[in-house]
């Protein structure tokens, strides 16, 4: 184990620079956490229970980039093996970047979407691509897609709790079927779905398959963003970015909310890649033992 | 209040409870390393 490409030992031993991560974000959480219940002034309608704004959102804004990371792992997962398709791949990213600057601001968009925010998202996805493709390896993008995926969907589920929570006190309902709160479930169940075709599926297409239900999945992710744009909802337009106002104050501890979250979860993916790696390790090395051991026993039974 | 309370709490179970799980699956691929390398 210790010998081979040099990588457990790195592996193993939680390095000083997580640690150290680990415990400013730690900080930063409890910080956010006491700005949210305190430093954020009360909103006049709704009330203190508003104040779950500050981790329904942010848990939101977490749940998507993971589901978007996931999004572009599996598809260089799926092309990387194939020389003209990861080609295509490459340019198609470029583009997506190139068209999104020119058509923020070439096309009209509707009320409440900003320009630069759909240019910054073009640029986002390039950028994004060609990071993932750089730092990590065939099976490193399949670690990566698995880990977001299950981080994603932790804080999926968080939104999906206090979104009821908060809404029974303020719309007097705990759910409706509208496409936004509707979308938002079926996203939750695609990328559980995926979990558990990773989890008991025995084939060893599995990473495959489940880099191809990843791609579909994202699908939903500009249906639950959009729908309040394109359908009439329960649920509100956002009041950042879009028509609405807010106090600078809440939109500052929303802002430290959604940077303690994205460090939180950056940490977890982080922890969760390395149980990965090692248990891939282990099994990588049973199985090596399990094809050497009946050479070892037949030696030893011919002596 | 009471919605903000279990809301708040409800977050840090479920993330509480996930990292637990994490932190056992940890140890327990740490202690499968030491066997393989104690052979």
């Amino acid at each position: 184990m210790k010998g081979r490409r040099g990588r457990p030992t790195q592996s193993r031993s939680m390095s000083r620079t997580f640690i150290i991560l680990a415990l400013l974000t730690a900080l930063l959480l409890i910080y956010a956490a006491y700005a949210a219940l305190v430093l954020a002034p009360t909103e006049l309608t709704m009330g203190p229970v508003q104040r779950i704004f500050y981790y329904h959102a942010p848990s939101a804004w977490t749940a998507f980039l993971l589901f978007f990371i996931n999004f572009i792992a599996s598809v260089q997962y799926l092309v990387r093996p194939n020389e003209s398709a990861d080609r295509f791949a490459k340019w198609a990213a470029v583009a997506i970047g190139i068209i999104a600057c020119i058509a923020a601001f070439v096309v009209p968009l509707p009320a409440g979407i900003e320009p630069s925010s759909v240019a910054t998202t073009g640029i986002v996805i390039t950028a994004a691509y060609f990071l993932i493709r750089r730092y990590f390896s065939e099976q490193g993008t399949d670690i990566l897609a698995l880990v977001t995926a299950e981080v994603g969907v932790v804080f999926c589920t968080i939104v999906l709790i206090t979104g009821p929570l908060w809404a029974r006190p303020v719309w007097g309902i705990w759910w409706t079927w509208d496409v936004r709160l509707t979308s938002t479930l079926v996203l939750w169940l695609i990328y559980v779905s995926y979990l558990m075709l990773r989890r008991f599926s025995t084939s060893g297409e599995t990473p495959k398959l489940a880099a191809a239900l990843a791609v579909f999945g994202a699908l939903d992710m500009p249906l639950v963003y959009f729908s309040i744009w394109f359908f009439r909802t329960q649920h509100p337009q956002p009041v950042i970015g879009g028509g609405g106002s807010i106090d600078p104050r809440m939109l500052r501890v929303f802002a430290i909310n959604c940077l303690a979250f994205t460090c939180y979860a950056g940490i977890i993916c982080w922890f969760r890649y390395r149980i990965e790696r090692m248990q891939r390790d282990v099994e990588e090395t049973r199985a090596l033992e399990a094809l050497l051991e009946p050479r070892g026993a037949a030696s030893g039974g011919a002596q | 209040m009471t919605f903000l309370r279990v809301a708040y709490i409800a977050v840090w179970v479920i993330q509480g409870s996930y990292l637990a799980i994490l932190v056992r699956r940890y140890s327990r691929v740490r202690r499968e390393m030491d066997e393989l390398e104690g052979k």
